[in-house]
């Protein structure tokens, strides 16, 4: 078997990728089939889960409170092409949910989140969203870890603004009509 | 013989710095840890490199480089990102030598999340030789490749690991870094003979010597190569094992701990243990 044959294979298995029509060779079959495949996979995504925590704190936190991060970051790593990066692994996840579909404050979070590291990175940025919850309220709750207060905040409709126009403050909220 | 010995800096902590500094002879920087990607290039992040530039100027630690993103074991290719980062410290830092993992991460573009080790055969040796050979040319200090953990096993070898790493070695004239606690780890893990091991390996290449506690995984029953706590009793007495057989380019002894493992280990305990290991080996 060659180089390319032979590191092909391995990264179809660990990307959990199914195989081609012709099947398994003998040797895939069997590391298919190896615990030691099972903890490759899980090395892979217990790195990758400090990367995402460190980089994005916010969702990092929600999605941990929420036990949805272990599944996200396992679709992730099998369907995206991730960077060798760090920081750049962390665009990569905030942007993956926020293309893919999710649950609203997940997608809602990760765009605010995504905007906020761009405009203090110095990048240009204009985000408006309408928020269902008041988000003062929603991040203070889940940096102290209370996350069932910040899911039970009363509904509303609040329009959160991102710019790098901005010099005093990191994001402004208004609070609209029903 | 006295051995240089020196621990990791990944670039954020100028505080861990400016405390272990005046216990080391030698700090190992990774050129991945230290840079970002911003608007399409990776580049080295301005305050790591001041951290660096600070040690030079302030300190007598000599400044190795030990990546992890070359993949210089990928059939389609090594990381010219990690070139060009390469190229940017070299450019601003002095540099006593530079060195890589004998392995691959990236397959087809695509990160694999882990390090793999190279299949023993002579399609691999060739490539990889001719590899570093480039590197040698490039940056004009010694480049020296490491052993890495097995994970998963490759078909076909036609050569054990002492005899892989003699071919290397022997073929560019790069040097070794011995990574004892991984060795340990291959002995746990897939019972490799140490005694047979370094009866076989050329030790003139060897120039530094890695040593590392790492995390055991109770649910695969496997001793991984994450570097979480202090050196055990057993992995250093490997190291002495190997200094008794005096391999004579030997110079360096660098102690790994991951960054995200400083603040539970603590910066107090890997002091001492810096001091330990100068008084065990020198």
């Amino acid at each position: 078997m060659t180089l390319s044959e032979i590191q092909t294979g391995l990264c179809r298995l660990i990307k959990s990728r199914p195989e081609s029509d012709k099947g398994l060779d003998d040797y895939f079959t069997r590391v298919s089939r190896s615990d030691n495949l099972q903890l490759v996979k899980k090395i892979a995504q217990w790195w990758r889960m400090i990367q995402i925590e460190e980089f994005s704190v916010l969702t990092g936190n929600y999605l941990r409170a929420t036990n949805m991060l272990g599944a996200h970051i396992h679709d992730f790593l099998k369907t995206e092409k991730y960077s060798a990066f760090r920081n750049e692994v962390g665009f990569q996840f905030l942007n993956y949910l926020v293309r893919t579909k999710h649950d609203r404050m997940t997608t809602i979070l990760a765009e605010l989140e995504l905007n906020l590291i761009k405009q203090r990175l110095g990048d240009a940025v204009h985000y408006k969203k309408i928020w269902p919850v008041d988000p003062y309220e929603f991040i203070d709750h889940l940096m102290q870890n209370n996350y069932h207060a910040a899911l039970e905040l009363r509904e509303g409709r609040y329009l959160v603004t991102v710019s790098s126009r901005f010099k005093d403050k990191v994001f402004s909220v208004k609070r609209l009509g029903i | 013989m006295k051995y240089a010995i020196g621990t990791t800096y990944e670039g954020k902590d100028f505080d861990y710095l400016q405390e272990i500094i005046p216990y080391v002879k030698h700090i190992e920087v990774s050129p991945d840890s230290i840079s970002a990607y911003n608007q399409g290039r990776v580049t080295i992040n301005e305050s790591s490199l001041q951290h660096l530039l600070w040690m030079q100027e302030n300190s007598d630690a000599d400044l190795l480089l030990h990546g992890v993103g070359l993949s210089i074991g990928s059939y389609d290719g090594y990381s010219k990102d990690y070139i060009n980062i390469l190229s940017e410290l070299f450019s601003n830092l002095a540099v006593k030598w530079h060195s890589e993992h004998l392995a691959y991460t990236m397959v087809n573009g695509e990160n694999l999340g882990t390090m793999l080790t190279l299949p023993h055969t002579d399609e691999v040796i060739t490539m990889v030789c001719r590899r570093i050979d480039a590197i040698q040319s490039k940056f004009k200090v010694p480049f020296l490749m490491e052993n890495v953990i097995s994970m998963l096993p490759n078909p076909d070898e036609q050569y054990n690991e002492a005899q892989f790493l003699n071919k290397i070695t022997h073929l560019t004239g790069c040097g070794l870094i011995l990574d004892v606690y991984n060795l340990q780890c291959d002995e746990k893990n897939f019972g490799l003979n140490l005694d047979g091991f370094f009866d076989e390996l050329d030790l003139d290449p060897v120039h530094e010597l890695h040593l590392a506690g790492g995390l055991y995984d109770t649910e695969y029953d496997f001793q991984m190569d994450i570097h979480a706590h202090l050196t055990a009793g057993s992995t250093i007495a490997l190291a002495q094992t190997i200094t008794r057989k005096q391999p004579k380019n030997l110079q360096n002894i660098t102690f790994e701990i991951l960054e995200e493992f400083i603040p539970q280990v603590g910066t107090t305990k890997i002091i001492a243990h810096l001091k330990l290991l100068d008084t065990l080996f020198n």
